[in-house]
């Protein structure tokens, strides 16, 4: 390690006003992009590659990055505040973030999930000057079995986060895993149970609208059908008073576990082509509540849960540009398209750029850094604002979070079929809600299950049918006994709360 | 303290009404998918079709179901009644594939646990010799050969 | 005589609201679909080419990503736009895939094709280690391993019916080898299994392979082009080995059928210049992107032609319904 290269690069990148100003600029627009519900970070940054064409390429990559890490905190604000998780990687933060507002702690969740992000976000930034080569070797060993049984490993956190009655969470997982087969077969291109005219639904169920609609839409429903017989909104006693915008030192205590967790565990996911916040976030969380001194309070606001999910999705930042830069790979859709930003820069990403660029690999790690501490100074500069959100009157947010929703699923593909669908899954969700059948599930399964699935296929197809020969594999049977043990523990995790719940209201 | 219990104890009533209800419509919605992977082409040169999966995750889909209404029944009668159907079904199913003398005697042996046998030994140890007199007398006495799945190897004994 | 210069008066104000109007072309800024995401080989490209044109044209154009369906309902949406002129859109090499595929009716035909911009070539790239322990050189060898071990050898790409599964499929045909193709989610992804040892080989574009390339992890054994790519100079062509297979994907531009005449002009006209801007020759070299400008009229040539090869390829590979 060029320890002279490391200082001076970061010492120019964190001295250079333009690039400072870029970064900040970048994260302030992804936190708002990613707060709002199908605005996606992906979508942040796609919009700003042309504006970057014209400018150095050091200043360009921060705002990138800016956004990239403004969109993954923005994401937790909504699915805190609204119960409507911004991003698909703050799909785990609703699990936890949403009851503290329900219990009057959204200030709370807000400070804990912005420290847990930036905390996250560092973890990866300094694992990636660290380690990076050493990760993206590991990288590479991830063929089609591995990435399977990872999908397997991602599956098991099901039962973690199914709350109270794991037949119910099952139900659901099994019904995400039988929708996400709909439409075009990726492995063989044969259509499936849809309509062969239903073109929208050719490259499966559009995911940003199933979010919308699950979460966002379906919570409006509830509140709806709730406020028109005259219920007493819980939301009405929400207590907005922000004394601090950073925890307090007794929840840094709390958390710090999670966090520290989260964020490797973010920066490893990251770190595998093809999977990304979404996935390290839920697996975060699976394994946090299982290692938790209270695992009964998952689910029912602890911050610890917030935590470990936020800190994950932002470790997955930094984890995504280890292969990006070390193998030219990208490691989720942003990092994808930052490659092309390189590109045209000039610059090809890949091996020959620790040897030949080492000082733009150091300055786009300074890059990534600043970019968390403007995250970081922009959520504290935020969060009073906010939690504003949630003070109006709910005959003007439910009917605006409604419309913007609808907006939102319209956006990603500019089809008016997705806004159908997402009012469809709207109605789904309101149903499950009202049968009390976790929705978190669907998300997960509608995540990993094309992941499982055409990762098995691909295997069994390279291996000649021989899908048994996957456990030769030494990354593969880690994985799999890793899934089998974090069923066993979550299923008898589940047992234990509920019987800690009978025993009381027998005494 | 009366009053409270008693509406409580209602409103358990309705949600465990509604889950049968949701138990099912998670069955006929697996049905359909099943039968739907049913009326997909076969594609030449492919290990695992596009009919692999879903079928999979339909069958776990209408389990899970089967499982929800069987949890929200609270006549012991009838829960059990649910049971044994299923335990009949999942063998039937999986006859062909794992064979008489292995699916059988694990069949009995839960049937046997559901109508309050204690000792786990003993129920073994007559599941397994029960079932193999009755592949026996059939083989030998009616010449009807029983699938065995793996252990077809014993016919050729 | 009155009415000779009634006819004569008639017909050059006729001829003056016509000269006019395509003159006033265009009023307002004109909308560009892109069938593809944003942050994709073909946005990029589009973007690109839309901010040279800008500067010829003097209106914004306005890039909106229609995606999904595999491309379809972008490529829909252009054929049955508005024919004013202020709707263009980016096609590409899938528009041929649909129809014989039978997810869609859409074919060129659809469209009056504008100009061709650019072509890619697909690349037969290997995993070095392997190709170095069979002693696997160039595409005869290679050709010579897969008969001796005929379905053993992995081909990756990166969709079903993709522009990449059907150049190996062509490759396969042309050289009578029995391989396997496995689909993977985009050309990174396949590149990455590549480097990693998971299968043996790709048929991706060359910019897609290029960091695995430069870092000595894969090797190219033939580019299938009929000249050696710009960057590459020692990446021989197929051609050259004695393999006449010229096969890759390609990007244009069209506007729905019944589309002004003039306005055509004035837009083939504007993009030829785009397509010469020094900006944008330097944004396609970088990303290696082969500009190949085509006329309307050879573009839809090039077109018949394409389609022809396609169809009879997806046939032989059992793509076609």
């Amino acid at each position: 390690m060029d320890w002279g290269l490391l200082l001076s690069s970061y010492g120019s990148v964190l001295t250079d006003i333009n690039v400072i100003l870029m970064t900040f600029l970048g994260a302030a627009g992804g936190v708002i992009i990613g707060a709002i519900p199908g605005l996606t970070a992906t979508m942040g940054v796609a919009l700003l590659v042309p504006f970057s064409f014209g400018m150095d390429l050091i200043p360009s990559i921060g705002l990138l990055l800016g956004v990239y890490c403004g969109g993954m905190y923005g994401g937790s604000i909504s699915a805190i505040l609204l119960h409507t998780p911004g991003t698909p990687s703050a799909a785990a933060t609703v699990l936890d973030g949403w009851p503290m507002t329900q219990k009057g702690e959204a200030p709370r969740a807000l400070a804990v999930a912005m420290f847990a992000s930036f905390c996250g976000g560092m973890i990866g930034a300094l694992c990636m000057t660290f380690l990076s080569p050493l990760i993206a070797q590991a990288a590479l060993a991830f063929g089609p079995s591995e990435m399977f049984m990872l999908a397997v490993f991602g599956l098991s956190v099901i039962i973690s986060i199914s709350g109270k009655s794991i037949v119910k969470g099952l139900i659901a997982a099994f019904f995400g895993l039988i929708i996400c087969t709909f439409g075009m077969d990726k492995t063989s291109g044969y259509i499936r149970f849809i309509p062969t005219n239903a073109h929208f639904l050719y490259e499966g169920i559009p995911f940003i609208p199933a979010l919308i609609g699950l979460f966002a839409i379906a919570e409006v429903f509830s509140s709806l059908e709730g406020i028109a017989r005259g219920e007493k909104s819980s939301a009405g006693a929400v207590n907005v008073k922000v004394d601090r915008v950073l925890p307090s030192f007794k929840d840094i205590k709390l958390i710090a576990k999670n966090v520290i967790m989260g964020g490797f565990i973010g920066t490893f996911i990251g770190a595998i082509p093809g999977a990304g916040g979404d996935i390290s976030a839920f697996v975060s969380y699976g394994v946090s509540k299982s290692t938790s001194k209270h695992p009964e309070e998952f689910g029912k606001g602890t911050p610890e849960g917030v935590a470990a999910a936020e800190s994950a999705n932002n470790g997955c930042s930094g984890g995504a540009m280890i292969p990006l830069l070390s193998l030219g790979i990208p490691g989720d859709s942003v990092t994808a398209i930052l490659i092309g930003a390189f590109v045209m820069n000039g610059i090809t990403p890949g091996p020959m750029m620790y040897v030949e660029k080492l000082d733009i690999v150091y300055a786009v790690f300074a890059a990534l850094l600043l970019a968390n501490l403007c995250m970081l100074i922009v959520g504290c500069l935020g969060i009073r604002g906010f939690v504003k959100l949630i003070t109006i009157d709910k005959k003007i947010l439910l009917p605006s979070i409604m419309i913007v929703s609808l907006v939102g699923a319209y956006t990603i593909n500019q089809n008016i079929q997705d806004v159908g669908l997402a009012i469809v899954f709207g109605i789904i969700g309101y149903l499950f809600n009202k049968h009390e059948i976790p929705l978190s599930p669907i998300l997960l399964t509608l995540i990993l299950g094309p992941m499982a699935e055409s990762n098995l296929r691909r295997y069994v197809q390279i291996a000649d049918g021989n899908a048994i020969s996957m456990f030769t594999r030494p990354i593969t049977i880690i994985f799999a006994v890793l899934a089998i043990i974090s069923l066993i523990y979550s299923v008898y995790l589940n047992k234990k709360a509920n019987k800690k719940e009978e025993t009381p209201a027998e005494a | 303290m009366l009053p409270i219990s008693f509406k409580e104890d209602n409103n358990l009533k309705k949600t465990i009404k509604a889950d049968v209800y949701v138990g099912i419509v998670g069955i006929i919605f697996g049905i359909v998918i099943l039968i739907m992977t049913t009326q997909f082409e076969e594609l030449v040169n492919v290990p695992i079709g596009p009919e692999f999966f879903p079928s999979i995750m339909a069958t776990g889909l209408i389990t899970s179901s089967y499982v929800l209404i069987v949890q929200s029944i609270e006549d012991k009668g009838k829960k059990f009644l649910l049971i044994a159907i299923a335990i009949l079904i999942a063998m039937t199913a999986s006859w062909e594939l794992l064979g008489f003398l292995i699916v059988a005697p694990i069949a009995m042996f839960l049937l046997m646990k559901l109508f309050n046998f204690e000792n786990y030994f003993r129920m073994a140890l007559i599941s397994l010799v029960t079932c193999a007199l009755v592949w026996l007398l059939f083989w030998k006495v009616l010449a009807v050969e029983l699938p065995l799945g793996p252990m077809d190897f014993l016919y050729t004994l | 005589m009155k009415k000779l210069i009634a006819i004569l008066l008639t017909v050059t104000l006729v001829l003056g609201v016509v000269g006019l109007a395509s003159a006033e072309y265009p009023k307002k800024n004109i909308k560009m679909l892109c069938p593809w995401g944003a942050g994709g080989g073909t946005d990029a490209v589009l973007r690109a080419l839309c901010l040279s044109a800008e500067k010829e044209l003097g209106k914004t154009i306005v890039v909106e990503n229609k995606t999904g369906g595999g491309g379809l309902i972008g490529h829909t949406s252009i054929a049955q736009a508005k024919p004013d002129g202020y709707t263009v859109g980016m096609i590409t090499f899938e528009l041929q895939t649909y129809k014989p595929q039978g997810t869609g009716t859409i074919t060129w035909e659809d469209y009056i094709p504008l100009c061709l911009i650019n072509t890619d070539a697909a690349s037969l790239t290997v995993n070095k280690a392997w190709a170095e322990a069979n002693k696997i050189t160039d595409v005869a060898t290679f050709v010579e391993y897969c008969k001796a071990h005929p379905g053993e050898v992995t081909i990756g790409n990166s969709a079903p019916a993709s522009v990449w599964h059907i150049g190996a499929g062509l490759f396969a045909t042309e050289t009578g080898i029995d391989v396997k193709y496995v689909s993977f989610e985009g050309g990174a992804a396949a590149v990455t299994a590549l480097a990693g040892g998971h299968i043996e080989a790709v048929s991706v574009s060359l910019a897609e392979c290029r960091s695995q390339l430069d870092a000595g992890n894969v090797i190219c054994l033939g580019y299938m082009d009929s000249a050696r790519p710009a960057l590459y100079p020692d990446i021989p062509t197929f051609q050259e080995q004695g393999y006449d297979i010229v096969y890759g994907t390609w990007r244009g531009l069209a506007v729905p059928k019944k589309t002004d005449a003039a306005i055509v002009t004035k837009l083939e006209e504007t993009f030829k210049k785009a397509t010469e801007d020094p900006a944008f020759v330097e944004f396609m070299n970088n990303g290696m992107y082969t500009i190949a400008y085509k006329n309307s009229a050879e573009f839809s040539e090039f077109l018949a032609k394409n389609a022809a090869d396609v169809d009879a390829t997806m046939a032989a590979l059992g793509l076609k319904k």
